[in-house]
């Protein structure tokens, strides 16, 4: 079953390095892009512009609100620009859509402290890889590209529970 | 449900505890003295936060880059993005 996921950018940069952008379309039947995301990746426009399923949202004025709100108060503890992972968070949330993130300590710690946002599906990339494995678009063994990317850890659960995959 | 989102939910359950064992594998993976050597101090300071917290964006900011050039520094730095 296919379905609708909001995406951040280091979740792209990372698949993007993986040579495995092109088959978002497998998995997802819709990309939503928020504009800041989108900005953050102009370096590989192109490529996403070959994706049939990507759709960049313009948020609402009280998406904006929201995302102005949360962006202040992550600030005040962990400097730098975090805008593009939350307005994906913003958008899964009022969206009822799925996040798909690698950058999932803010929306973590948002989740944490304000409760409405406890019920968005966060998934990190290791929940791509494993659908592809699933539907049969890569082997097990592309795993072994994940090594730096994800934990040993990670990286074996998915060996083991797909190596009799069919 | 499937696999793929039973390990996810599985993830974010437990996730104090595996960003833990995550932050230790990336500071393991640090060479502090090349870093220091090849990177400037915008830099060092966005890598000393992605050891702490992996944000991506955030760390990309500080160090004055976009996010894929700084992944790209990374991995050149062989850093972990676990």
């Amino acid at each position: 079953m296919k379905e609708i996921a909001v995406l951040d950018t280091s979740f792209l940069v990372n698949i993007k390095l993986l040579n495995i952008l092109k088959y978002l379309c497998e998995v997802f039947n819709e990309i939503i892009i928020s504009p800041e995301v989108w900005n953050e990746s102009y370096q590989f426009h192109s490529e996403l512009e070959n994706l049939a399923c990507i759709k960049i949202l313009r948020l609402e004025n009280e998406e904006i609100d929201k995302v102005n709100q949360l962006h202040d108060e992550f600030k005040q503890s962990y400097p730098g620009k975090h805008r593009g992972e939350i307005e994906a968070l913003v958008l899964s949330q009022s969206r009822g859509y799925s996040l798909v993130v690698s950058d999932n300590f803010a929306p973590w710690y948002i989740r944490k402290h304000h409760d409405e946002y406890s019920k968005v599906n966060i998934f990190r990339g290791t929940y791509f890889i494993a659908r592809l494995i699933e539907i049969g678009v890569l082997e097990v063994d592309f795993t072994e590209k994940l090594k730096g990317i994800y934990s040993i850890k990670d990286i074996s659960r998915i060996r083991k529970r797909y190596s009799n995959h069919e | 449900m499937s696999n793929a989102r039973q390990m996810a939910e599985e993830y974010m359950k437990n996730f104090e505890e595996m960003e833990k064992e995550a932050r230790k594998e990336r500071k393991k993976s640090v060479k502090w003295k090349i870093v220091n050597q090849r990177c400037t101090q915008k830099q060092i300071d966005a890598i000393k936060l992605f050891i702490e917290y992996r944000l991506f964006e955030g760390a990309a900011s500080i160090a004055e880059m976009t996010v894929l050039d700084f992944v790209l520094l990374l991995e050149e730095l062989e850093i972990s993005r676990v």
